[in-house]
């Protein structure tokens, strides 16, 4: 399963990244998960399953979900705490449940 | 009468003019020539009569008034007015005259019945009836000032000879030379050192002495000695003393003095306050009554300084009210003089005998001999009332008539609350509400305080007193009053309302007057809506340090002040070169500078600077603490403390244990339990009713992890206590909240019981914790993911940069942003340290372009967290920070 997080530069989440993969092959899961500026999500959103914003972009959720939805992928913002906490398990488990 | 007096009078009666010889006086009185020969030589080595020599030698009365037995002395006039002194007076008499050169005396007495002034008085006396010469020198010396320091003092007392130690540059006389011919005055003297003693009573009992460093030479001084103590002369020392002193004066308190002597003396000091102030003053009878009749444990000293504080008061009304006249009325007496008409019953009978009970008013003349007189004053007893009318006029004028009392009670409250509070300072208030109702309204207060488990503010009991008062007279004129809302207030604070029920009662006992049940609807809202602040304007104690040696002190307190960014800490050298004495003159100047009722806290070396606590202490009146040694962590120590707020004893404990404890102090911190870093904190009275309730409220409706958030409940009994607990659970962890009904520390973030209970703090709270508990996780998976930062170091200030951008910008960032902003600019430094490539930022220079001022701000505030990780923070890295403001606000 392809997982794409963005964030205002890519940066913070590219940390968020490493906890995610390593929550994902504790759980014997083929994940791809990448992180990518805001501006850089349109080209590569063919590639996601799942599109997860940090919580400081939230204010792109609805231009987001507009791409999202053409494309049937869903979007949604990380929980904040998940986030600041670097909880990789959490939001691993968040984006399985979005892609149910 | 004896034949000496005999002898004597008929030299009076002859007049100074007249002289004769022993044969003709022994003639004249029929009396054997030898006998009367040698009675006038005993009365010229009094010095009662004046001698010509010659053949035969001729005797006569002295020149002038200066005589005993022909004028009125200081002391004759002082016992027409003091019955009770008379044997006092008698016995100060006995000790001046007795021959040779009069004889040593103590005096007794509590503090402030006036044994210094009766020393003076003594002095007086002997130079009055020519015993003393005009110019005999009258010395003062208070022994509790050099307690500490037997060097010290016995070098005050007798001098120095040069040399006698550094320092020691010429020959000094010491006091007892500069009294010789007069009298020393020793006061406190259960002071006096043992070192002190053993020279003294040589000195006493033979009237030699040794300056400091002689060996030699032996001195002399004619000098009459008059000591004054407190102390029971049965104490040890004392019992030393008494062996030496003949005569012991017992000074009376001022009750022993009774009530028409204590008349005569607040008259007294009234007049000295005429003198001073230069004209008339008037003192209403109740007044007067006042003064007579209140507790003055302190006796006259007492009295004289709250007459002093009466006059003053009356003055400042004077003046600002441009009145003609300067009158004295209960208003401006202290409330705790004000308390003495209540024992005035007690009193009645005795009072209307010296005071009388036709009059109104009494008047004392500024002229030194002025007297006083009792004088009807028509437009004096009217104007208390008057200026209450006044006040309720004014009151009724700004929203408290009674139509508008039918809109909002709630608001009108509030307002008159606080409105009171704004317009009337305290001081007036105290004046315009008679005392009886203050009184009452104490009385109210504590028994509402008591049921209500909560302290009322100083604003409800004046508003309380205000209210009362203007409901009386409203009544008294037959108005209504009315509270629409009465079953509104009812149900929704039913435990203040039965509270105000009680009150309403005790109100109707007390004046006599049937309340409505509006009243207690009133109340009530007192008692709900006082948002009191507990906190008071903190005092900081001061911080000294004096070392001997130059630039000593002064280096230390430098390095401090520089590292502590302050000019907090102060310090005073003493050159070896240099007198202790002016050292303490500069100490007690610096004293009085940083000193303040918190006290001070003095750092010092050695030697006698150990004593300048406390004659510090007692000259200026301020708790002082010396610590008897000093480093430059010492001096840090303190001083941080200080600044914090600390209490003296608090700091003074710590500073102290610093030298003690330094080493064991690591072991102990890691064997340290866990503490949750984070903490609430919900207080009441009892710190076990509402508190601990809030608490378990608290626990059950928050998220929160228990390893990171504790909730504390906290004791409000003793104020001092709460704050001071307060400080020490601040300095261990983060407090994020206090619940109380009273504001403890404005710094801190604050809700009341009320918003917690009907759950509208809840949303706030849950919240901060959510912030501050990630925050926390934060740091340890930063800690954990960063390369080449430490994550909890570049976290703090990362947030304390976005802080200052928030505040520069007013525009605080929302929780998610926050988060997302702190995690991203902590990255950004880890992943610049690391030296990899910045992300560019798409359409750069428009946005730049439209946004310039934002960006110099954003790029100046980041300065700091560049310069300490040694990182180039780029263009685009700003433009990608700036939207987080830019966004915060348009959320989705």
């Amino acid at each position: 399963m392809n997982i794409l997080l963005c964030c205002a530069a890519g940066m913070s989440t590219s940390l968020l990244v490493q906890k995610m993969e390593e929550a994902a092959r504790e759980k014997g899961l083929d994940a791809k998960i990448w992180a990518v500026s805001a501006d850089e999500v349109k080209n590569h959103i063919d590639q996601a399953a799942v599109l997860l914003l940090g919580p400081q972009v939230r204010y792109k959720l609805t231009e987001m979900k507009k791409e999202g939805a053409s494309r049937g992928i869903p979007v949604d913002v990380i929980s904040t705490v998940d986030y600041g906490t670097l909880n990789g398990k959490n939001v691993l488990e968040f984006a399985l449940r979005l892609k149910q | 009468m004896k034949r000496l007096d005999l002898i004597f009078q008929t030299l009076i009666d002859a007049g100074p003019d007249k002289k004769v010889s022993a044969s003709e006086l022994a003639e004249r009185l029929g009396l054997s020539r030898a006998n009367v020969s040698s009675d006038l030589n005993r009365l010229w080595k009094e010095g009662r009569v004046e001698k010509e020599e010659g053949r035969p030698t001729l005797f006569f009365a002295k020149q002038g008034n200066d005589s005993l037995y022909l004028a009125e002395t200081s002391l004759d006039r002082l016992a027409k007015t003091n019955k009770s002194l008379i044997t006092r007076i008698e016995q100060a008499k006995a000790a001046v005259l007795y021959p040779p050169r009069g004889m040593h005396c103590l005096i007794l007495g509590e503090t402030g019945v006036g044994k210094s002034w009766f020393a003076g008085m003594i002095h007086e006396f002997a130079v009055d009836i020519g015993r003393l010469d005009k110019h005999a020198p009258f010395v003062i010396f208070n022994c509790a000032d050099y307690a500490n320091n037997p060097q010290l003092l016995i070098s005050q007392l007798f001098g120095v000879k040069k040399g006698a130690y550094t320092g020691a540059e010429m020959d000094r006389k010491g006091l007892v030379e500069k009294a010789d011919g007069g009298i020393l005055f020793l006061d406190e003297v259960h002071r006096l050192p043992a070192e002190g003693q053993e020279i003294f009573f040589t000195f006493m009992d033979k009237g030699i002495f040794r300056r400091v460093g002689e060996t030699e030479m032996e001195r002399t001084a004619h000098v009459q000695i008059v000591m004054a103590t407190t102390e029971n002369p049965e104490s040890s020392l004392l019992k030393t003393f008494m062996r030496r002193i003949p005569m012991v004066i017992k000074l009376p308190s001022l009750v022993e003095r009774g009530l028409e002597e204590r008349f005569s003396i607040t008259m007294e000091i009234f007049q000295e306050e005429a003198f001073r102030l230069g004209r008339e003053i008037q003192i209403s009878a109740n007044a007067v009554q006042a003064f007579l009749c209140y507790h003055c444990p302190n006796n006259i000293g007492q009295l004289k300084t709250d007459i002093q504080l009466t006059c003053a008061s009356a003055y400042a009304e004077f003046i600002s009210l441009k009145k003609n006249q300067l009158h004295v009325s209960v208003q401006d007496l202290p409330h705790h003089v004000k308390q003495g008409l209540l024992l005035v019953k007690d009193h009645k009978q005795e009072l209307d005998e010296i005071i009388g009970t036709e009059h109104n008013c009494f008047v004392v003349q500024p002229s030194k001999e002025g007297i006083w007189i009792g004088r009807e004053t028509g437009d004096t007893t009217d104007s208390v009332y008057e200026k209450i009318e006044q006040k309720i006029y004014e009151l009724q004028n700004l929203g408290v008539s009674e139509e508008e009392l039918e809109f909002d009670i709630e608001n009108y409250f509030t307002t008159f609350i606080k409105g009171v509070h704004q317009r009337v300072n305290k001081g007036d208030m105290a004046r315009i509400i008679d005392p009886f109702i203050i009184h009452l309204v104490e009385e109210i207060v504590r028994f509402a305080e008591a049921k209500l488990e909560k302290i009322l503010s100083q604003k409800v009991i004046f508003g309380l007193a205000l209210h009362i008062q203007t409901s009386k007279e409203r009544l008294a004129q037959g108005k209504q009053i009315v509270n629409p809302q009465i079953n509104h207030v009812r149900i929704k604070y039913k435990k203040e309302f039965a509270v105000a029920l009680e009150c309403v009662r005790m109100i109707e006992e007390a004046i006599l007057m049937d309340l409505p049940i509006g009243e207690a609807g009133y109340l009530t809202m007192f008692f709900v809506l006082d948002d009191v602040s507990m906190e008071e304007e903190r005092e900081t104690i001061g911080v000294l340090v004096i070392t001997h040696g130059s630039g000593g002190a002064t280096a230390m307190v430098d390095v401090t002040n520089r590292l502590l960014v302050t000019q907090y800490a102060r310090a005073i050298d003493l050159p070896l070169e240099e007198d202790s004495m002016s050292v303490l003159e500069k100490a007690l100047k610096v004293a009085r500078e940083i000193g303040s009722k918190a006290g001070l806290l003095l750092l010092v070396d050695m030697g006698s600077l150990l004593g300048f606590g406390e004659i510090i202490e007692r000259e200026i009146g301020i708790p002082v603490k010396v610590i008897p040694m000093v480093s430059t962590p010492h001096v840090i120590e303190a001083t941080r403390k200080a600044m914090l707020g600390h209490s003296l004893e608090d700091v003074y404990r710590d500073v102290v244990g610093i030298s003690l404890y330094q080493r064991e102090e690591q072991p102990k911190e890691q064997v340290q339990k866990h503490v949750p870093a984070l903490t609430i904190v919900a207080a009441c009275l009892s710190g076990e009713g509402s508190a601990l309730f809030l608490k378990k409220l608290l626990e059950s409706r928050l998220r929160y992890d228990d390893n990171l958030l504790e909730f504390v409940p906290l004791q409000l009994i003793d104020k001092a206590q709460a704050r001071s607990q307060l400080r020490k659970i601040k300095e261990e962890r983060k407090i994020l909240f206090v619940v109380s009904n009273y504001i403890l520390d404005r710094e801190l973030r604050h809700h009341s019981m009320d918003d917690v209970l009907n759950g509208e703090a809840m949303a706030d709270i849950q919240q901060v914790i959510d912030l501050e508990e990630a925050y926390l996780k934060m740091q340890e998976s930063l800690g954990e993911h960063l390369q080449m930062v430490e994550g909890q170091d570049i976290l703090a200030d990362v947030r304390m940069c976005v802080g200052r951008m928030e505040e520069r910008l007013n525009n605080y960032l929302v929780f998610d942003t926050r988060i997302g902003a702190y995690l991203h600019i902590c990255c950004l430094v880890d992943r610049l340290k690391a030296g990899v490539q910045s992300v560019a930022y798409i359409q750069k220079e428009s946005f730049l372009q439209e946004n310039r001022k934002l960006y110099s701000l954003i790029r100046h505030e980041l300065l700091p967290l560049e310069e300490k990780y040694e990182v180039a923070i780029s263009e685009d890295d700003v433009c990608f920070i700036m939207n987080f403001f830019i966004h915060n606000k348009t959320l989705a």
